[in-house]
């Protein structure tokens, strides 16, 4: 049987090759995913164990979380001394790392420099010599005040070298600072494509307002004694509350800290794009095993009464498969490296770069990308294969024989019917129900797949209805009526073609509706409680303020602005009766925030926020909920560096768009936490003023002391955040592309083989008087058919899906809305690329000589 | 028919013009060593209103040479006149127009398309050439085939000779100089053969059609005005209206 199988894969090289091409995008999807996050992971790895090369023993304050690679808490400088006398350190140092942002001056205006997104702008203390991992390319380490030296990779993004001037964004205002000079640390020009500086340990203390602290201590140990003793000896000496560990430990555990996060998400994400692409390549497998089988009827049916059994046709089909599969799972291992590179350049064009080594094939990603490529192969050939086995040698003696149906048929569209309802309960209950999220997403998916195969079952019975509508614009051409003829003649053929489309389709419309239902949903928000007509935002997107608490008199002194109210957010943990919560709280400026935003209270009054003090906090709905907490419960409030404060409740209100989960006074956040500067400001304009006006006035006035401020009217903040989804929204198309990809060519396929099979009444056409260019474009057509018909069964399904989420999530403030330009966009494109990928068949069709076709046996 | 009759050849019997003329037909297939010589210099003249077959063991070329004639293929020294038009000289699109306007086809097997009636099967080259059929010319075409009452049917519904019939029908809607048949009772049992046979015969003299079938079958041929014989590329005989059993007696003399 191998050997049949064999000579007739090599007897049909093309279809062989394009069955297996099928896989091999999908394959390389996961392939190519684990060579991006090992890039990732080593690329961290790298820069982490150069930073801490010269570090024997690092020291830092253990915070409440404990993360690792996160913001480090300052601790008073004389822990230093402490260190230093620990038997076994010969040398000790303190280190300050912060977040400034740097700017260029151009013609005396300062601009930004770097993209908003991705990573965060590092400034360091510069250390001393011998504890300094940077070597200069040029110039020397800024040991002077007012200079800074920069890592090459940014001195190249600022397009400055030494001696140029630079403006380094403080918590004491903007600092004009000479280039002193350009460095790399070990070979490493770039930290994860990070803004990077350094400065003198003495401006940087006091620029961020740290005068008399330290965020890290760096210690060498004396010759004879090992890294780990020392570490030992320090951590004994200092006690639990700081974390004490090697150089290397600390890379280790950095680096592992923020592969972790990036891993977390970005894995998995693309694991499940990954697992889309395979999706659609198993249906096309499955219509390419089904239309080759019954093209070979008669060779199968020849095959049994030559005396082949039932068990070896099966093998037989499933050896080619097996074959094909191969072929295709061990090139789609290889262009994993190609998927990879794809992978970065569409992240770097949307302008979240992600770090990058050279890139290497991951053993799990071989590994899962064969398990993968091949068992989808099999089992995606298997029902083909059995009804193969189920050909009656007699078939072989008649012409016009068609496959038997199988005995289950008839119970296919009761089948079809359960795949819905279950999969319709999953997805609603991956929105509404309990599990953690890893479950309820794993349910959707599965939901979201058994709906596929649902449709896809019964779609053959949608398709003559929908091709007499789809091709009716055609049908007044001989080419147009034949091609929407033949979309109908094997309407289970083109329902499964149209399929595999519709799966890609559909996940575009989906993320399409959820994404328009978070823009409205948002856009809403904000028109229902701004009050304010101006909003002004940091321009990095790091810390919860990074704006000078200066801008908001600033603001307020500018002709035309009425009242600026600032928001400030920090990290906070919340405690009630029963429960806690941990993440962000946002610091008010409760004498002015009524006058900028339009609270909705569940309990409460305006009074409550025009009065709220340093003692009381108000808890947004889903929060006091989550603490049990009513008004007049104690809140206990604990910092990361673990500084505590108890609250009253004094009011509920309702808000998860702006103001998440709760107010408390900006002077009691300061107070707990470090955070020094505001992240949001909103603000009036006077009646009677011209708010263009004012905002440009404004705009101009900012600009030069504020060089990392936004200002926006509430039309441009809108537009931006929208702008924003979009960006994601490319992201998350271009990933997709890859399975739409896919079904393109198996609509492709799909009509070379039925080209094929129609050769001898492609012969007759011509002989009757069909020209070239007609067949051609009555292929194309029926090409753009099939393509149009699978483009709106997916719209169809995604506006579905998007409904159930949408609607599932409404208590979430989400709603429902339909992107119809996108909808639109889908059918059009979806026409166009059908006519594309006809083109090819086309082609091949029109090439037959007519004799030869009109022979053909 | 006696013997004197052997090599005469018929003259147009109204002098209007040749539907097909050929001459100095030559067709070779492959190069060198390997060439395979169809057709070695053939002339014919298929006048107007004549029900002519083309008979030959095989390999005598029957077939080559009425692809050659259909337009179908191109030889590779000699010329065909089609309705007087040199059609060797034209190109793909203008022959394949030729061949929706000028002549109608029958095969063997595999006329029709499955997915259309019979009524849009017969109406199909019409269809390619943008126009509509004259009131009722379908419906008279179905009715002189016998398939009044199958219009609407699909083939899958009609018999084998049925089917052929469809094809008859098909084959003169655009009123073609000539209707060449390869075949065409090839597939089916004697009795419906006899049939379609006599469709083709009716319709050269109701309709002034001219035909050319090549066969293999004694009896299809023995319906035909005239037979011409060929053996290794070249015409040995040429005759007018012969009867079954002078048809085979004159195949064996040629083997």
């Amino acid at each position: 049987m191998l050997g049949l199988t064999l000579a007739s894969l090599r007897a049909r090289p093309l279809r062989a090759l394009l069955t297996a091409f099928s896989i091999v995008l999908g394959v390389a999807m996961i392939s190519g995913t684990f060579v991006v996050t090992g890039q990732i992971n080593r690329a961290f790895s790298e820069i982490f164990d150069a930073v801490n090369v010269k570090n024997d023993v690092a020291i830092e304050l253990r915070t409440v979380s404990d993360k690792n690679g996160g913001f480090q808490e300052p601790f008073p400088a004389s822990v230093l001394a402490r260190a230093e006398n620990v038997p076994g350190v010969a040398a000790g140092t303190g280190e300050i790392d912060a977040l400034g942002s740097l700017v260029t001056f151009e013609n005396g205006t300062p601009k930004r420099v770097g993209s908003n997104t991705g990573a965060p702008p590092l400034v360091f203390s510069t250390p001393p010599a011998r504890f300094d991992p940077a070597t200069y390319v040029r110039g020397h380490r800024a040991t002077r005040a007012g200079e800074i030296a920069l890592i090459e990779d940014t001195a190249n993004k600022a397009g400055v070298d030494v001696g140029s001037t630079v403006g380094l964004v403080t918590l004491d205002g903007l600092k004009r600072l000479r280039v002193s000079g350009i460095y790399k640390i070990g070979t490493t020009a770039s930290l994860g494509g990070a803004l990077v500086s350094s400065i003198p340990l003495a401006n940087a203390q006091h620029w961020y307002a740290l005068d008399g602290k330290f965020t890290q201590v760096n210690l060498q140990a004396e010759p004879g004694v090992s890294k780990t003793t020392l570490r030992d000896r320090v951590a004994t000496a200092l006690g639990p509350r700081f974390k004490v560990q090697t150089g290397s430990e600390k890379a280790k555990a950095d680096s592992k800290g923020i592969s972790d996060v990036i891993n977390g998400f970005l894995g998995p994400a693309l694991l499940a794009f990954g697992g889309v692409a395979v999706l659609v390549g198993a249906f096309i497998i499955f219509n390419m095993f089904s239309i080759t089988v019954a093209q070979r009827i008669r060779e199968i049916a020849m095959l049994r009464t030559l005396g082949a059994s039932r068990k070896q046709v099966l093998t037989s089909v499933l050896l080619e498969a097996l074959t094909t599969g191969l072929i295709g799972t061990v090139i789609g291992i290889f262009a994993g490296l190609l998927i990879a590179l794809g992978i970065n350049a569409l992240f770097d064009a949307v302008g979240f770069g992600l770090p990058s080594t050279s890139p290497a094939l991951a053993t799990t990603g071989v590994v899962l990308g064969l398990v993968v490529g091949l068992g989808v192969t099999l089992v995606s050939a298997l029902i083909p294969a059995i009804r193969a086995t189920k050909i009656p040698p007699m078939a072989g003696l008649r012409e016009g024989a068609t496959l038997p149906r199988s005995r289950f048929a008839r119970y296919s569209p009761i089948l079809a019917a359960l795949f819905a309802l279950v999969g319709a309960a999953l997805i609603v209950n991956g929105v509404t129900g309990s599990g953690t999220a890893s479950q309820r997403l794993l349910g959707m998916a599965g939901g979201a797949i058994l709906i596929f195969f649902a449709v896809a079952m019964t779609a053959r019975f949608a398709v003559p209805v929908l091709a007499r509508i789809v091709g009716a614009p055609l049908a007044w051409r001989a080419s147009g009526a034949l091609a929407r003829e033949n979309a109908m003649r094997n309407a289970a053929r083109t329902a499964r073609t149209a399929a595999a489309l519709m799966i890609g389709v559909g996940l575009v419309v989906f993320v399409a509706v959820f994404a328009e239902g978070l823009r409205t949903s948002f856009t809403d928000a904000l028109d229902r409680s701004l009050k304010s007509d101006l909003i002004v935002t940091p321009t990095d997107q790091n810390g919860g303020g990074t704006l000078s608490p200066g801008i908001v008199p600033a603001l307020e002194s500018i002709p035309g602005v009425g009242v600026a109210s600032s928001l400030t957010t920090g990290d906070l943990r919340r405690d009630g009766k029963h429960g806690g919560v941990e993440n962000g709280l946002n610091g008010v400026q409760p004498a002015t925030l009524g006058k900028v935003y339009k609270v909705t209270w569940v309990d409460g009054q305006n009074s409550d926020l025009n009065n709220l003090n340093d003692s009381g906090i108000l808890l947004e709905k889903g929060e006091a909920s989550s603490l049990h907490a009513k008004v007049g419960d104690s809140v206990r409030l604990l910092s990361n560096s673990r500084k505590r404060a108890t609250v009253t409740v004094k009011g509920i209100y309702k808000d998860d768009t702006l103001m998440q989960n709760g107010m408390i006074t900006t002077t009691l956040m300061r107070r707990l936490t470090d955070v020094t500067g505001v992240g949001l400001v909103l603000a009036t304009i006077k009646s009677g003023s011209d708010p263009e006006e004012v905002a440009k006035v404004a705009e101009d006035r900012l600009a030069a002391k504020f060089p990392t401020a936004k200002l926006q009217s509430n039309a441009q903040f809108k537009k931006s955040i929208g702008d924003q989804v979009n960006t994601l929204l490319a992201l998350i198309y271009g990933l997709l592309g890859v399975s739409v990809l896919i079904s393109l060519f198996g609509i492709v396929n799909t009509l070379l083989l039925s080209v094929h099979e129609r050769t001898r009444e492609i012969g007759m056409l011509r002989a009757i008087g069909m020209t070239r260019r007609q067949l051609r474009r009555t292929i194309r057509f029926e090409s753009a058919i099939t393509a149009v018909i699978g483009s709106l069964l997916g719209v169809v399904i995604g506006v579905l899906f998007g409904w159930i989420v949408t609607k599932g999530l409404s208590s979430q403030g989400l709603v429902f809305a339909i992107p119809w330009g996108t909808l639109v966009a889908c059918l059009v494109v979806a026409a166009i690329v059908g006519v594309l990928a006809g083109a090819w068949p086309a082609w091949r069709a029109a090439r037959m000589r007519v004799l030869d076709a009109l022979s053909y046996e | 028919m006696s013997e004197a009759a052997t090599m005469e050849t018929t003259t147009p019997a109204n002098g209007a013009g040749a539907a097909v003329r050929a001459q100095g037909l030559r067709r070779t297939f492959g190069t060198g060593d390997a060439a395979v010589e169809a057709l070695r210099g053939v002339d014919v003249t298929f006048p107007r209103g004549q029900f002519a077959a083309v008979m030959g063991p095989s390999g005598s070329g029957k077939s080559t040479l009425m692809h050659l004639l259909a337009g179908l293929d191109a030889p590779t020294a000699g010329t065909v006149e089609i309705d007087g038009r040199d059609i060797t000289t034209m190109g793909d699109a203008e022959l394949t127009r030729l061949r929706r306007d000028r002549i109608g086809f029958v095969f063997q097997f595999f006329n029709l398309l499955p997915m259309l009636t019979a009524e849009q099967n017969v109406e199909l080259p019409l269809k390619l050439a943008g126009q509509k059929a004259e009131e009722g010319w379908i419906g008279r075409l179905l009715a002189s085939v016998g398939l009044a009452d199958r219009a609407r049917h699909r083939p899958s519904e009609l018999s084998g000779g049925q089917q052929q019939r469809v094809a008859v029908a098909r084959a003169l809607v655009n009123k073609p100089a000539v209707v060449f048949a390869d075949e065409p009772t090839g597939n089916l049992d004697s009795k419906t053969s006899a049939e379609i046979l006599d469709l083709m015969r009716q319709s050269t003299t109701e309709f002034g059609q001219t035909i050319v079938i090549v066969t293999h079958d004694a009896r299809a041929a023995a319906i035909a005005d005239r037979v011409v014989f060929l053996s290794d590329g070249l015409i040995v005989a040429d005759r007018g209206r012969m009867s079954s059993d002078e048809i085979l007696d004159q195949i064996k003399s040629l083997e």
